[in-house]
């Protein structure tokens, strides 16, 4: 069962270079795949240079989805992410 | 709000000062390095009233404040007795190894730039005025020009204002109380004295009447007193009186003190100068013209040229001509020239539109715009400007050319220059241009932009990409960069470069596949798979778009030496931003990255070596990349 999640981006600078790079290494640690949607497009949330390639700014709605073996546990440090850096509520 | 008890709940609520290992702040939040981490009481402080949020990232507890953070920080400093406060504002090792010139200026083009756009603005309806008149459309006596000069006039006239208003924050003293200092010296009962050059005293010290109208120095060099002196009352005042009392006295110390001492020390600088270009004059015309024709714009700055005017006036009314204001106008023409060739050799396009509006303003004798917008900005076309107006002053002044009545330097004052000599001023008007224009475009400014040299594509040989330099500077290793997540190579392997030009350029051929809606990174994916990343600068996404020009869009293709992004080095350290570019491959686990040994990247030199560690280096990430 697919994990997904709503994100309300409120960190002034967006998911930027920093932030990018938490979720993406947040992600990696997990084998299921991890997908990042924003304006009906989708990214692997396991590459810096996906992430990024959306320019994802503040007040922005994201969806992330898990989904594998592991996909709670990498939903809930996506969340844990999210949370320590500011980025979303 | 009161930001002391802010700073001293913070203060508590981290732990206390013992629990702080370093501490410093951005542009909006307060950074510490606490020792230990689980001593804070986040939550505390997120409901502190005046924090927006916390932020714990890269081995750093953030505490985002918004801008009044250097309110918070500086009592917080004091209360922790934080000695060696790493300010994140790198100004200060930039600053020890400017000259004081340099910093001088700095500051000067500093306190003119929130205000440059309604300068230029003034300025060109001030231009248009006096064109109009010239042509004969209005007359000065008209209501319509009246109130169309006060506006553009009245701009300039009170210069000191607000001057004072942006000197005030930028020095960080009270600015209200910085305004009405400076509205003191244009006040309107103390210009009248001034008019009719009657000298008051002050008590028994004589105040030598000095003109403040439009100046710029003084009002500076009072603001710059002044906050060395608001901190001292500051002290002395309890808190519950401070607010009224401080202002109360700065103005009592200050106004005296700025008309008494700082006003006259200028005019009797002038003084000086201005006979002094006159005695020279008598024996050497060439060589007085080519000294004015250099420094008249410098003594504009120091605002020491009023002095010239009852000089100029005295001549004409006893010879019946002046030869020093032809002079002048080839001095303002040369900032023209200047402010062209950098209209012309510029690719910043606010810079472009600030310098060619305002060579038009330049024309018609007004060259506040030019000068603090754009020559002295730049500093080196202020320079060469100068140049040129000392060979076109040269002209004017050997060919004793002379003005028969007395009106502002520009090309309109030409009709008051024919007679003996005008031929000389006309060849120094064009020689003082020409050569202001020429010098500046070939000399004028580290070259901005796009040559698009052809480079070879990289080579692909057995799996390797070779990656140019993004852009020209220094080589340094990733772990020395300022930041912890580049540092730690938490994004990937790559390299930095502490830049020495403003344009980024591609290291690969290939797709952009992030731009960033701030411009300060880009991301490109080469042909052969490679993740690039460019991230001008430190926490430059703050700037929020500012000091940058992205100059590709999502999903074009490059060419290796091709420019992406341009953005204004100077002003983003002025901001306070280390504008180190970091060169990250963001999918490093496909190669092996290997940096140049050389410790300076000269043009579209290489900088990087991949090697790849799989067969398959198709870029990682999923789905297609879309413009946003």
């Amino acid at each position: 069962m697919t994990q997904s999640k709503d994100f309300h981006i409120v960190a002034e600078t967006g998911i930027h270079a920093r932030p990018a790079t938490l979720l993406v290494q947040a992600a990696s640690k997990f084998t299921s795949d991890v997908t990042l949607s924003y304006q009906g497009k989708d990214v692997n949330l396991k590459s810096i240079m996906g992430v990024m390639s959306l320019g994802v700014g503040q007040g922005a709605d994201v969806t992330i989805k898990t989904d594998g073996d592991d996909e709670e546990s990498a939903m809930a440090a996506i969340v844990e992410a999210m949370e320590t850096e500011g980025l979303a509520e | 709000m009161d930001y002391k008890v802010l700073a001293e709940n913070i203060l508590n609520d981290v732990g206390g000062k013992d629990n702080i290992d370093t501490a410093w702040h951005c542009a909006t939040r307060l950074r510490f390095k606490l020792k230990n981490e689980k001593l804070a009481d986040t939550q505390k402080i997120e409901n502190l009233d005046g924090v927006v949020t916390v932020v714990k990232s890269a081995g750093q507890y953030q505490v985002v404040i918004g801008n009044a953070v250097a309110k918070v920080f500086d009592p917080l400093a004091e209360m922790a007795d934080l000695e060696n406060v790493d300010s994140q504002n790198d100004d200060k090792t930039t600053e020890t190894k400017d000259n004081v010139l340099n910093r001088f200026i700095g500051f000067i083009s500093s306190v003119f730039t929130p205000f440059l756009g309604a300068m230029a603005g003034a300025g060109i309806l001030k231009g248009l005025l006096a064109l109009f008149v010239a042509l004969g459309w209005l007359t000065t006596k008209s209501g319509a020009y009246q109130i169309w000069y006060a506006a553009g006039d009245g701009f300039f006239y009170f210069l000191p204002i607000l001057l004072a208003f942006t000197a005030a924050k930028k020095l960080k003293v009270n600015q209200f109380v910085a305004v009405a200092l400076a509205t003191t010296l244009v006040y309107p009962t103390l210009v009248a004295i001034t008019a009719s050059s009657q000298t008051i005293n002050f008590f028994n010290i004589p105040v030598i009447p000095t003109t403040y109208t439009s100046s710029v120095i003084p009002i500076l060099l009072a603001v710059w007193v002044m906050s060395a002196i608001e901190p001292l009352l500051d002290k002395i005042f309890p808190e519950s009186i401070r607010n009224i009392f401080t202002p109360l006295f700065l103005l009592i110390i200050m106004a005296p003190l700025t008309l008494i001492v700082v006003g006259p020390l200028g005019a009797s600088i002038g003084a000086i100068l201005s006979s002094g270009v006159s005695a020279i004059y008598n024996f050497a015309p060439a060589l007085a013209g080519a000294l004015l024709g250099a420094f008249w714009e410098v003594f504009v700055i120091f605002g020491v040229h009023w002095t010239f005017v009852p000089v100029m006036m005295n001549n004409i009314s006893r010879l019946g001509y002046d030869p020093l204001l032809p002079i002048l106008s080839v001095a303002v023409i040369s900032q023209a020239g200047a402010a062209l060739g950098v209209f012309l050799k510029s690719k910043d396009t606010k810079m472009k539109s600030l310098a060619g509006s305002s060579v038009a303003t330049a024309l018609l004798g007004i060259t506040e715009p030019t000068i603090y917008g754009v020559t002295l900005k730049l500093k080196r076309p202020f320079i060469l400007a100068s140049i040129a107006g000392a060979i076109g002053g040269a002209i004017a002044g050997g060919g004793q050319a002379h003005a028969s009545s007395f009106t502002l330097p520009s090309l309109l004052a030409l009709p008051t220059y024919l007679g003996s000599g005008f031929i000389s001023v006309i060849i120094g008007l064009v020689v003082a241009f020409v050569l202001g224009t020429v010098l500046t475009y070939l000399f004028g400014f580290s070259k901005v932009g796009n040559d698009h040299t052809t480079i070879v594509a990289p080579v692909q040989k057995d799996g390797v990409q070779q990656l140019i330099t993004p852009v020209t500077g220094t080589i340094i290793p990733l772990k020395n960069v300022k930041d912890e997540v580049f540092a730690s190579e938490a994004m990937g392997q790559g390299v930095a470069i502490v830049p020495n030009d403003n344009t980024i350029k591609s290291p690969v051929a290939g797709t952009i596949s992030a731009v960033y809606p701030t411009g300060h990174a880009i991301g490109i994916i080469s042909q052969y798979g490679a993740e690039v990343l460019i991230h001008i600068g430190i926490d430059t996404v703050e700037l929020n778009g500012q000091f940058f020009k992205t100059l590709v869009q999502q999903n074009q293709k490059v060419s290796v030496g091709e420019s992406l992004v341009e953005f204004d080095r100077e002003a983003i350290s002025e901001a306070g931003f280390d504008t180190t570019v970091m060169l990250i491959i963001t999918n490093t686990p496909n190669y092996n990255v290997v940096v140049t040994e050389n410790t300076l990247a000269g043009t579209d030199e290489q900088i990087l070596t991949l090697t790849s560690r799989q067969e398959d280096s198709t870029p990682v990430y999923k789905g297609e990349v879309q413009h946003v």
